[in-house]
C-alpha cells in the first residue's frame, strides 16, 4: 500500500508491505542515490544519528520506475511540527541545516526542507527522507532555503516574539508559515533573523510573485560556495541562539501546585506500577501527561513506547528535554483532546489523526476527565465510547466533584453536570468496559481504575 | 528539482549569504590576526625563557 502523503518528489516514494515500512528508489536517482550511498555521506550521517540507516531490500517487485528498494529504520510513531514543542522545532530545523552543510562537502545538498522529513527516535530528530539528496552544482543556491524559512524560522520566531500558540498555523499551513504574514505577525521585531530571512526575504517574494509571466526564461542567481556555507551556518547560529526565556503559561508548574500530598503522589504512582504489570501493555498513551511522570512509570513497568500527549507547550517542551538527555522511548506530543490533529492535505490523508499512526495497548488518562466532562461540558457516555475507540485497555482516574480542582472548574459556572458522580462514570464507562481493578488513592477522594473493553464494544 | 524555489527566495538568499559570507570574512581575519599575536608572544617567550636559562647557566 502506498503512502499518502508521498508523492511530490519523482525519486521515489514509501510504501507498506505486512507492516513493514519500504521506499522504492526510481531510476531517474539511481545517480543521486549512489553518490549518497558510496561518497561516505551516508555513513557520516547514520552514524552522526542525523538520518535514519537502512538495509538493501532484494524483493520486491518495484513499479516500472523503480531501480532499488531499501527499508529503513522504522520510527516508532509519526509526529507532525504542529505537535512539537519549541526546542523540538529548533532541533529539527538545526538537524536539516547540519545535514545540508554536511551534504555540501560530498558534492550534495539537501534538496527539500520540509518540517515532516524529520521525525524523532527516541528524541533525536532525524531526517527520514533518504531521497532528499541532490548533487551540488557550482556557484547555485540553495532551493530549498523558501521552504526552510517557512517550515522552521518562521514559526520559531513566531513562537518566541510572539506566541507560543502561532505555532498551530502550521496545522493551517501544510507547506509552512506564509512568509509575509510571518512578517506582518513580527513587525515590532528587527533582530538579524527575522529581519533578513521573513522580512526582507517577505518584500522580495511580493516583488518577484509574477515574475513567470514576463519572464521567459528562468533567472539564475549565482553564490560561491563560501557564501553559501557561511549562509548555512550563519542561520544555524542564530537558531541556536534562539531561547523562550521568559514564556509562561498555564501548567509548567503544574506538580507545584496540585492538591495531593507527597503521599498521596507517590501511592498513585504505585497503583499504576502494579495496574501496567497486571495490562503487559507494550505500547501506552498518557493523555493529559504533563512532562511525563506516568509515562515514564509506564515504561518502567513494561511498556516499550510511551506517547506522553499534553496541551501545555511548556509541559510538552520539559518532557521533551528530559527524553532527550535520557533517550527514554517517550515522544512528547502538543495535543488537545478535544480538538485533536485532524486529516490535513491533500484528500485529508497527507497527514493522518493519532489513532491512524498507531493504536495502543493500554491508555492512561489521569486528571483529565473533570476537564474533558467539566471544562469541556463532554457527557461520560461519550468519552467512554472514544476511548473505547481507541485502546482494549484504559488506567482512569476518577475525580470526583467534591475534589477542590473540580471544585475550582465548578466554581465560576452552574453545576450542570447531575450524572458526573462516581456511579454515573461506572454506568457511563461500564457499557464499554468490564472493571479488572478499582483502587481508591488514599488521602485523596479519587479512585483508578483499571478498565479492559468488552469484545462486543 | 520537483520544489520551486521561487525567484524572490532565491534573490534575497543572495543578499543575505554575501552578508553572511562578509560576517565569516570578517571573523577568519579576527582568528588569523589573533594566532598572529600569539605566535609572536609565544616566540617572544620562548626567547626569554632562552635568555634565562643562558643567564642561569653562567
Amino acid at each position: 500500500m502506498k503512502e499518502q502523503s508521498s508523492f511530490r518528489d519523482p525519486s521515489g516514494h514509501v510504501f507498506y508491505e505486512d507492516g513493514v515500512v519500504y521506499r522504492q528508489v526510481n531510476d531517474c536517482y539511481r545517480a543521486q542515490f549512489a553518490a549518497l550511498m558510496e561518497s561516505g555521506l551516508y555513513e557520516k550521517l547514520t552514524a552522526e544519528g542525523l538520518l535514519v540507516a537502512h538495509r538493501n531490500v532484494e524483493q520486491t517487485n518495484p513499479e516500472a520506475a523503480g531501480y532499488c528498494v531499501i527499508a529503513p529504520e522504522r520510527v516508532p510513531f509519526i509526529t507532525y511540527p504542529y505537535e512539537w514543542s519549541f526546542s523540538q522545532l529548533k532541533d529539527a530545523a538545526l538537524t536539516t541545516l547540519r545535514i545540508h552543510r554536511a551534504a555540501l562537502d560530498y558534492g550534495m545538498i539537501l534538496k527539500d526542507a520540509s518540517a515532516y522529513n524529520i521525525q524523532f527516535v527516541r528524541n533525536n530528530a532525524k531526517l527520514i527522507d533518504t531521497l532528499s539528496f541532490e548533487f551540488y552544482k557550482e556557484g547555485s543556491a540553495w532551493i530549498a532555503y523558501g521552504q526552510f524559512c517557512r517550515h522552521f524560522v518562521a514559526p520559531l520566531l513566531l513562537m518566541k516574539h510572539v506566541d507560543l500558540r502561532l505555532q498551530q498555523l502550521l496545522r493551517v499551513y501544510i507547506d509552512g508559515v506564509p512568509l509575509d504574514l510571518a512578517s506582518k505577525l513580527l513587525k515590532s521585531k528587527h533582530d538579524a533573523l527575522t529581519t533578513q530571512h521573513i522580512h526582507w526575504h517577505a518584500k522580495a517574494i511580493a516583488r518577484h510573485m509574477t515574475d513567470g509571466r514576463s519572464t521567459g526564461a528562468q533567472r539564475r542567481v549565482q553564490i560561491s560556495k563560501f557564501s553559501h556555507i557561511a549562509l548555512i551556518e550563519s542561520l544555524a547560529r542564530m537558531i541556536e541562539r534562539l531561547t523562550l526565556d521568559g514564556v509562561k503559561t498555564e501548567w509548567m508548574d503544574y506538580y507545584d501546585h496540585t492538591n495531593y500530598t507527597q503521599q498521596a503522589l507517590a501511592r498513585k504512582e504505585d497503583i499504576l506500577a502494579q495496574m501496567l504489570k497486571a495490562g503487559d501493555a507494550r505500547s501506552v498513551w498518557d493523555l493529559g501527561a504533563n512532562d511525563g511522570r506516568f509515562s515514564r512509570i509506564a515504561l518502567e513497568n513494561g511498556a516499550e513506547i510511551a506517547v506522553a500527549f499534553d496541551i501545555d507547550p511548556l509541559a510538552v517542551e520539559q518532557n521533551y528535554l528530559a527524553g532527550k538527555r535520557s533517550g527514554e522511548n517517550i515522544v512528547p506530543l502538543l495535543f488537545d483532546l478535544t480538538n485533536p490533529s485532524p486529516g490535513i492535505g491533500f484528500g485529508n490523508t497527507e497527514r493522518v489523526p493519532a489513532e491512524r499512526r498507531m493504536q495502543p495497548d493500554c491508555i492512561i488518562a489521569f486528571a483529565i476527565i473533570h476537564h474533558l466532562a467539566i471544562s469541556n461540558n463532554l457527557p461520560l457516555g461519550k468519552i467512554a465510547e472514544w476511548l473505547a475507540g481507541l485502546s482494549p485497555e484504559l488506567i482512569i482516574e476518577f475525580v470526583p466533584k467534591e475534589d477542590s480542582q473540580v471544585q475550582t472548574l465548578l466554581a465560576t459556572r452552574d453545576d450542570v453536570f447531575p450524572d458526573y458522580t462516581q456511579d454515573g462514570f461506572e454506568r457511563a464507562f461500564g457499557a464499554y468496559f468490564d472493571i479488572a481493578h478499582k483502587e481508591p488513592i488514599a488521602g485523596s477522594g479519587r479512585t483508578i481504575y483499571r478498565l479492559e473493553r468488552r469484545a462486543q464494544a | 528539482m520537483y520544489l520551486d524555489p521561487g525567484f524572490g527566495s532565491m534573490l534575497i538568499q543572495g543578499i543575505v549569504a554575501a552578508l553572511a559570507a562578509g560576517g565569516a570574512y570578517l571573523i577568519l581575519m579576527r582568528k588569523k590576526i589573533a594566532a598572529f599575536f600569539q605566535n609572536r608572544k609565544a616566540v617572544k617567550n620562548a626567547e626569554e625563557n632562552q635568555q634565562n636559562d643562558a643567564e642561569t647557566e653562567k
